[in-house]
């Protein structure tokens, strides 16, 4: 999805804000805010990349002027009412009500997915490869961000094959897709803008390059 | 994801707190699993054990090279071994050694990726949109607004984490360190050095 927070590349977002001696967590309800959502990952109510998907869709004035643990927040509540384990009833008034649906799994250990299989292919790239980015805009999530699209790079590295977030993402199935770390000279992203001898490395799966 | 027009916000700490006791309520959250995670995330994880891997890559060429091949394992050397943490001790992490001819920085653009399993939680500028669109596009100039000019023959390397791998840096060992003790070492390497927004001195203890 191309969305606000595929930030890459853009100019104008004001200011590094610096702290000095930044605490771990600036208020209570930011710590409670990571340990739901890792429990809840671990539980197997969500995975990461539901809850990035859901972050994604926080509108674009809100995601830029809310604060960090908030997007957990808000993604967390998206994707509690999506899968059923909570009504929008029952998130205001702070009960459960008996006319909700009932969560949809018990607490304990997370399902035991099966592994899924090795990608049927063997790897279509190796190192030293020139590659071009496919130039794709997904309406849902994606992890190949707006400013490597239809650039051209270069195999860095195999590190090996990984489920797709997009599927995942969604609540799909996660295919095992061989990846690749991809160099991206700063000339070929950003033209006579680069600075000197800059690079960007980023992994990007198989579906998401090409043959130049 | 207040969508509520008529009744008053909700304060982010209403709003976690309801979701924890409904989840309770409803059998889907064990009691106390929750402050068992918080404590684990914030007093065993941290740029700690990242300085204590560093140092010891400083000090031994043989833990450098597992460092530098097979990270999770030289790792895990240092690692907390508390149960809560398996799952982010396990995560898929590669070491990016910066020399005096490449210096290596680190970011997440789409989201926060970051090794939490060597620096703990990220920073709040790691997360936000300044950093996150610019570092990519002008990384000497987000580097130098740290206070680090790199010379424009040292060539910049930025990793954007935006897959299932995490990287950190492996940042140069710093002159007038000779003959120091990995201890010693270790309280040099600072969070931003692994990040690669700063550089090791012998002074910044």
């Amino acid at each position: 999805m191309n969305g606000i927070h595929d930030l890459g590349g853009m100019q104008d977002m004001g200011d590094l804000p610096f702290e000095a001696n930044e605490p771990v967590f600036h208020e209570d309800w930011e710590r409670q805010v990571l340990g739901t959502n890792v429990v809840l990952n671990m539980l197997g109510a969500y995975t990461v990349h539901e809850l990035r998907y859901s972050m994604e869709r926080i509108p674009p004035l809100q995601y830029l002027a809310s604060p960090y643990f908030l997007h957990w927040l808000d993604g967390i509540e998206r994707l509690l009412l999506e899968k059923g384990y909570v009504t929008q009833e029952e998130l205001a008034s702070g009960r459960s009500s008996s006319a909700s649906p009932p969560g949809r799994r018990p607490a304990g250990p997370p399902p035991q997915h099966p592994a899924p299989p090795p990608p049927s292919n063997p790897p279509r790239f190796k190192v030293g490869d020139r590659i071009r980015a496919r130039n794709l805009n997904p309406r849902t999530h994606t992890r190949l961000p707006r400013y490597v699209r239809g650039r051209l790079g270069t195999v860095a590295a195999c590190p090996g094959a990984f489920e797709f977030a997009d599927g995942l993402a969604q609540g799909k199935g996660g295919d095992l897709q061989h990846v690749y770390s991809v160099r991206f000279e700063g000339s070929e992203l950003w033209g006579p803008d680069a600075g000197p001898k800059d690079a960007v490395y980023i992994d990007l799966y198989e579906s998401y390059i090409e043959a130049p | 994801m207040s969508d509520s027009h008529t009744e008053p916000p909700s304060t982010p700490a209403l709003r976690i707190k309801a979701i924890q006791q409904l989840l309770q309520e409803k059998g889907l959250l064990p009691p106390g699993a929750i402050d068992k995670i918080v404590d684990a995330f914030e007093h065993k994880l941290g740029p700690k054990i990242g300085a204590r891997v560093v140092a010891r890559a400083w000090t031994n060429p043989d833990y450098r090279r597992q460092l530098l091949t097979n990270a999770v394992e030289a790792i895990g050397e240092f690692g907390s071994h508390d149960p809560h943490l398996a799952v982010v001790e396990r995560t898929p992490t590669i070491v990016v050694e910066n020399t005096p001819a490449v210096h290596n920085v680190v970011v997440c653009t789409l989201c926060s990726c970051y090794p939490w399993n060597v620096l703990g939680l990220p920073p709040n500028w790691y997360k936000t949109p300044p950093y996150r669109s610019r570092v990519v596009i002008d990384p000497r100039g987000v580097l130098a607004e740290f206070g680090l000019k790199v010379p424009d023959d040292v060539e910049v390397r930025v990793w954007d984490s935006n897959n299932e791998l995490r990287y950190f840096v492996l940042p140069q060992r710093p002159a007038g360190t000779e003959g120091w003790s990995e201890e010693k070492l270790a309280t040099i390497v600072t969070r931003d050095s692994m990040i690669g927004t700063a550089l090791c001195k012998a002074d910044s203890r």
